[in-house]
């Protein structure tokens, strides 16, 4: 009989549902309301005109997406063997003599109508045999953006992995006063990225920044000084490499907590079987780190293509030759300054995909379950 | 005999002198660890090292010490001056600073010609504005999150009905979805907010807000039982006192809902406000992520007890799962504290004028007009960041526990 009673007290099979509604129905419809709705009507607006204004949008069909995403490698054809005379002030007209100034043919004059709504990508040019293959886009600048981010990501992760890992190794000694290293090397992760850029901007000054006076002190002179921020080749390691210095103690604090969790007894067996460090290293360190250095790489790589803050602030026109333009940078810019913000809407699609390509190949990447659970 | 004792001898002599070697070498090999441990910990340091010396020096000083590393970083006491922060306008005055900014004067590369020369935007910025904005949107936006995450993971990880794994399936999965990508349509979702939205908005708070009241009426009136047992105090009076705190403590959702409400009422676009900034921002699927690991750690045996003791689910919210949750409700606390402390892009994107504008967004004031006056940024620079450094040791333990479940933000 009593266990009938508790059976059935058990069984009673408690339906919370309404109550359920009530606690957990505001957050839940909040976000529906402003994650939901936004990823819905980003998609909607992407196929309109719309702008920063109060008129109604007139729907544009896939257009943004072609404007967007149209690129094609073309031939270009050969240079005429004979140019107009170039003078001081310019080219020579082809009729007559006349002195014109100096601009770069168009497409249409080259032989390439039918690409009249491309332009050239000025950062690709490929020789093959005198013959030169230019890559066309309808949006360049888009593609720049999409290479600068992918040019930011590839030096951030490894350098950033790379070097959490090396401070993890240093702190997980046990020395006298490490406790104090590990907080100096955390905190610039605590520094606001809006403001600790404009410092770091003022040190990447090429005249009066203290980066440079440290390299040249170091240097004896010898090397000159950078024009970190104003220079196309050197602007978005520059910010590369403040965006390393100030994340770079969170993923430390993982590497150690993944370093904690490998038990003594593997080190202690294998230094008796004359096991070196560096062995040690290599064969249990490294194998044993795997799932925390995967999510690692991939939380990284995630939130470094989201990379806005340290470029609006410190190069907000997207850097000398747009170097540092990216993909959030390009979308807000569509948006906010040119008031386009179903293209922009467009952008911002074409960066989720790519976000959602990364996070999935996490997903397919782990083996364990853990791989979230830290 | 003798043999065999010289020998020994030897033996001895010889590993005595090895043991001296390798002690050394061990001397020497701490000794590199600490220096190493030492340059990378001035890596680490020097740019804000750099940040608070500038921000204690006359603009001119600023840029004629970084002629060498010693004087930027160590600067000769004689220098040192708070007049960024004091006399400079960083707290509304109206004195042009004495050093570095009469008239002939160069630094930077802009002559001062005139007297409004030295008046460039940092000293008209409302410093204090923009500090009372970041403050207000921190304390609502971290209260009002912690709440409403905290209770939606309890009804994932505790409650029963249908469809419970989906639904939380469905919201972690909403982890991945960037704020960066929601930006752009959300700029236009607030500017032209329906009516309807509005006024479901407005229910949503005003349910969390009695959804508060009820919890902490709960915890004030057994907490002020605890302290005054027995019959001390006539119910009327309690009921008062009680009252009085549920008030104050969650004056932080109370205030957003009000501006809800209001918003509400009077139609319109949702820029240039407080609400604009926070509300979209409350719901965090990675909050609520971690309470949900979390509750579910806590043994179930908890909650059967007080159920069968006739507690009704708020009340177990409340009397066992909050008090047993300190640790991620701290690492919540702290990570929402950074994030909405630290938000630059939304706020930039959504206000305009300076009254609802956060600090993030007025130290990119800086760029808009020359001369730049690098103390007052340095020192503008410093009063944002100290604040956040200060906390940060005081609360050292949780900060890296917290940020150790985080993952990074790039």
């Amino acid at each position: 009989m009593f266990k009938k009673l508790s059976t059935r007290s058990k069984n009673r099979s408690r339906d919370d549902t309404p109550i359920a509604i009530l606690l957990g129905g505001p957050t839940v419809m909040l976000m529906i309301v402003f994650i939901l709705l936004p990823l819905i009507g980003g998609f909607q607006l992407s196929r309109t005109n719309k702008g920063f204004n109060a008129q109604e949008p007139d729907s544009v069909g896939w257009n943004n997406y072609n404007q967007l995403l149209s690129i094609t490698i073309v031939k270009l054809p050969p240079l005429p063997d004979e140019l107009p005379e170039r003078t001081s002030s310019g080219w020579y007209s082809e009729d007559g003599g006349e002195t014109l100034s100096f601009r770069w043919r168009n497409l249409d004059e080259i032989g390439l109508e039918d690409y009249e709504d491309y332009r050239i990508w000025e950062r690709f040019s490929l020789f093959v045999n005198d013959t030169q293959y230019a890559i066309l886009a309808k949006d360049p600048l888009f593609w720049t953006a999409l290479q600068n981010t992918l040019q930011f990501v590839l030096i951030v992760v490894p350098l950033n992995t790379c070097l959490a890992l090396g401070l993890a190794l240093l702190v997980n000694q046990k020395l006298r006063g490490i406790r104090i290293f590990r907080t100096i090397y955390f905190m610039p992760v605590v520094t606001p990225v809006a403001v600790i850029s404009v410092v770091w901007f003022f040190l990447y000054n090429p005249e009066v920044g203290l980066i440079n006076e440290m390299i040249e002190t170091l240097s004896f002179g010898k090397i000159g000084p950078y024009e970190w921020l104003q220079d196309p080749k050197l602007a978005m390691p520059a910010i590369a490499v403040m965006s390393v210095w100030r994340v770079v103690g969170i993923n430390m604090l993982i590497f150690l907590a993944g370093l904690q969790d490998i038990p003594d007894e593997l080190y202690e067996a294998s230094s008796i079987d004359g096991a070196s460090s560096v062995q040690q290293f290599r064969f249990i360190t490294l194998p044993l780190l795997r799932n925390t250095t995967i999510f690692v790489v991939l939380t990284l790589s995630v939130a470094s293509f989201r990379l806005f803050d340290q470029v609006q602030i410190m190069t907000p026109d997207g850097g000398p030759d747009r170097s540092t333009a990216t993909l959030v940078w390009y979308a807000i810019r569509k948006a906010w300054n040119e008031s386009q913000v179903g293209y922009a809407s467009t952008i911002t699609i074409a960066f989720t995909v790519v976000i959602l390509i990364i996070a999935v190949a996490q997903r397919l990447i782990v083996r364990s379950d853990s791989a979230l659970e830290m | 005999m003798a043999s065999e004792e010289l020998l020994t001898q030897h033996q001895i002599e010889l590993a005595e002198r090895l043991r001296q070697r390798a002690n050394i070498r061990k001397i020497v090999l701490k000794l590199l660890d600490y220096g190493l441990l030492i340059l990378l910990a001035f890596i680490f340091l020097f740019p804000i090292t750099f940040m608070l010396v500038a921000s204690l020096k006359p603009d001119d000083r600023v840029i004629a010490d970084l002629r060498s590393v010693e004087q930027a970083l160590l600067p000769s006491i004689s220098d040192l001056t708070l007049e960024n922060f004091a006399g400079k306008n960083l707290w509304g005055g109206e004195e042009l600073g004495k050093h570095g900014c009469e008239l002939g004067n160069t630094f930077g590369s802009t002559p001062i010609r005139a007297a409004t020369d030295c008046e460039g935007v940092f000293d008209r910025l409302p410093f204090e504005r923009f500090f009372f904005n970041s403050l207000m949107l921190t304390i609502v936006g971290v209260t009002v999150g912690i709440f409403a995450n905290s209770l939606l993971a309890y009804v994932l990880a505790r409650l029963r009905w249908t469809g419970r794994a989906l639904f939380t399936t469905l919201i972690i999965s909403m982890i991945i979805v960037p704020m960066e990508a929601l930006v752009v349509p959300m700029l236009i979702q607030v500017n032209e907010m329906s009516t309807f939205l509005n006024y479901l908005l407005s229910a949503i708070l005003v349910v969390l807000t009695g959804l508060a009241w009820i919890v902490l009426w709960n915890v004030i009136n057994t907490s002020i039982d605890r302290r005054f047992p027995t019959a001390d105090m006539p119910v009327v009076v309690q009921s008062i006192v009680t009252l009085f705190f549920v008030v104050l403590i969650s004056a932080p959702l109370e205030y957003l809902t009000v501006l809800v409400i209001d918003q509400a009422l009077e139609g319109g676009t949702w820029l240039e406000t407080f609400h604009v900034q926070i509300l979209p921002f409350i719901a965090e699927p990675f909050s609520i992520f971690l309470f949900y690991q979390f509750f579910l750690g806590i043994p179930k045996d908890f909650d059967e007890a007080a159920y069968i003791d006739g507690a009704s689910r708020l009340q177990i919210y409340w009397r066992i799962i909050m008090p047993l949750s300190k640790p991620v409700f701290a690492t919540v606390a702290i990570l929402k504290m950074m994030f909405f402390w630290s938000f630059f892009l939304w706020p930039l994107l959504v206000t305009r004028e300076e009254t609802h504008r956060p600090l993030m967004v007025g130290i990119s004031y800086f760029r808009t007009e020359a001369p730049v006056r690098w103390g007052s940024i340095m020192a503008y620079a410093t009063m944002v960041i100290v604040p956040v450094l200060i906390v940060f040791l005081i609360f050292q333990r949780w900060f890296l526990s917290s940020m150790r479940s985080s993952g990074v933000k790039g």
